[in-house]
């Protein structure tokens, strides 16, 4: 075994598993990473589209004349512009079917609900990647340490006089494993509970809308 | 939409997020390996045992060191002797030096006085070679002073030839004003002449005019008492009127002398009797107007008349 202690030479020196374990750990960083750049961006996009429609929704302006806007604009509605939409459909719809006020309503919050639901779902997507990998990474590493311990010590056991020279340089190479585990967990744990805190208040946001829109409607059917 | 598509540009970000990362995390670790591999090693003290033979071998050791040091001594001071004697030799050498500089010096200075002398007499030849200059000088002074005069003469004699041409110019220049001077006074008379015409011409018209505005007030004046005798033969008396009433009526003409308007501007205080006057002057139309058309624009598009009947 080398003297030599650069990172790079333990890392290439290093047993097969822990070479393994550490290829693992690292592919998960990257992934989560770019799991952590998409929906940064995701969760702003949201933000802004929600802010824009409850603004124009709250202007005062009718209701059709909205749908017909969103409905022709070239972008592809999403978030609560899409809850808006089916709402408002299947609202319309039961209303040439001319059944009672009560139904109209009902329909349209259930349609509403699921709409919402559709959607939560997707900015909820590949969250769960971010805390498995946030959970799991540290024990992962862990286990390449072990292993790499493990098999020094073993190498320990031929040699008749111990020093500390026999042993160090197996031990380094196998905390790398474990460092890197870290270094994947850290950012992933922040980040999941980052984004979920947000998922949360954009969820309460659109059953706040739900409401309100529910309400109008009641409004609208019964005058 | 396929996952690459989806996260494509996020992958990218995320893996060079990764080499920056680590390239900085292992030029650290290097940077830390050098330090660790530079530190000195703390020095080793070793001690070890002594006996009786090894400190004489020390004593006879130190003696021989003091030895070796008289021996390096008297060396050193022969060494400096030496160095003396050179001193001396070097001192003697530059006496002679300085000896053979002066002979030199000497030397110079004899050839500087030779120089002096040559010096001198090339001083004489210039100052003899100055007054042959001076001469010379002279001389073209003299020519120049002769030339000028030359030219002095050629310069008087030119100068008449111009005098007489200037002369001869001023005649013909006289004769020339006389000339213009004459034709301007026929040009003047001319222009008197035509003067007067246009004042003649001009009195004649306004003469002409005046006549013409006599004709126009004498004529304006027979077409209004025409006027007055046609209405007031138009005229019906009304019965309750008394005689020796009297009133002014404003008319408005056609150029044909039809009546389009008339009414009493100044009445006489019996508001039939005027009436009675506007239908009369209405009855009489066409008015007997004048064919010129200037004189009706001007006095009897509207005019206005004193009615007045016996």
């Amino acid at each position: 075994m080398s003297n030599d202690l650069s990172v790079f030479h333990l890392i290439i020196n290093a047993s097969f598993v822990v070479q393994f374990v550490m290829f693992i750990l690292l592919a998960a960083s990257v992934i989560s990473w770019t799991f952590i750049f998409y929906k940064r961006k995701e969760f702003r996009q949201t933000l802004e589209v929600t802010e824009e429609f409850e603004q124009e929704f709250w202007s005062g302006q009718d209701l059709s004349e909205l749908y017909k806007k969103i409905t022709e604009s070239e972008f592809e509605s999403e978030g609560i512009e899409k809850i808006f939409l089916d709402g408002y459909k299947e609202f319309s719809r039961m209303q040439q079917k001319e059944a009672s006020p009560v139904i109209q309503v009902e329909s349209a919050q259930r349609v509403m609900n699921i709409a919402m639901t559709r959607e939560l779902d997707r900015l909820e997507e590949t969250l769960p990647f971010l805390a498995s990998v946030g959970s799991t990474s540290p024990y992962i590493g862990l286990f390449g340490t072990v292993w790499g311990i493990m098999n020094s010590f073993r190498a320990l056991g031929d040699v008749k006089q111990a020093t500390l020279a026999h042993v160090a340089p197996g031990i380094a190479e196998a905390l790398i494993a474990t460092a890197i585990g870290l270094f994947a967990a850290i950012p992933a744990v922040v980040s999941y509970n980052y984004f979920s805190t947000r998922l949360d208040k954009v969820a309460g946001r659109y059953e706040l809308f739900v409401d309100e829109f529910v309400v109008l409607l009641q409004r609208q059917a019964h005058s | 939409m396929t996952v690459f598509q989806k996260f494509g540009v996020y992958f990218i970000l995320a893996f060079t997020l990764h080499l920056m990362i680590f390239g900085a995390f292992g030029i650290n670790l290097a940077d830390e390996q050098e330090l660790i591999k530079q530190k000195p090693l703390p020095e080793i003290i070793k001690a070890s045992i002594l006996d009786d033979g090894k400190i004489q071998q020390e004593a006879t050791r130190l003696k021989q060191q003091a030895k070796n040091k008289k021996i390096a001594q008297n060396k050193q001071q022969q060494q400096l002797e030496n160095n003396r004697k050179k001193e001396q030799q070097l001192l003697q050498q530059a006496k002679k030096k300085r000896i053979k500089e002066e002979k030199r010096a000497e030397q110079l200075a004899v050839k500087r006085k030779q120089q002096a002398v040559k010096e001198n007499k090339r001083l004489a030849e210039v100052k003899k070679q100055k007054v042959l200059e001076a001469a010379r000088l002279a001389k073209i002074k003299q020519q120049k002073t002769a030339e000028k005069k030359r030219l002095d003469n050629l310069k008087k004699a030119n100068d008449k030839k111009r005098e007489l041409a200037r002369k001869a110019e001023e005649k013909t220049r006289e004769l020339v004003r006389q000339a213009e001077q004459k034709r301007q006074q026929v040009l003047v008379a001319k222009q008197q002449q035509e003067a007067a015409d246009k004042a003649a011409q001009l009195r004649q018209q306004q003469q002409a005019r005046v006549a013409q505005i006599a004709q126009n007030k004498k004529t304006t004046i027979s077409v209004t008492a025409a006027i007055q005798q046609r209405v007031n033969s138009r005229w019906i008396r009304p019965l309750s009127s008394v005689k020796g009433l009297r009133c002014t009526i404003r008319v408005k003409l056609l150029p044909s002398g039809d009546v389009m308007d008339a009414h009493v501007i100044k009445g006489s205080g019996d508001s039939i009797f005027d009436k009675s006057a506007e239908n009369a002057v209405r009855k009489a139309s066409p008015l007997p107007v004048p064919k010129s058309r200037a004189l009706f624009s001007q006095h009897f598009r509207t005019f206005t008349f004193n009615f007045n009947p016996k």
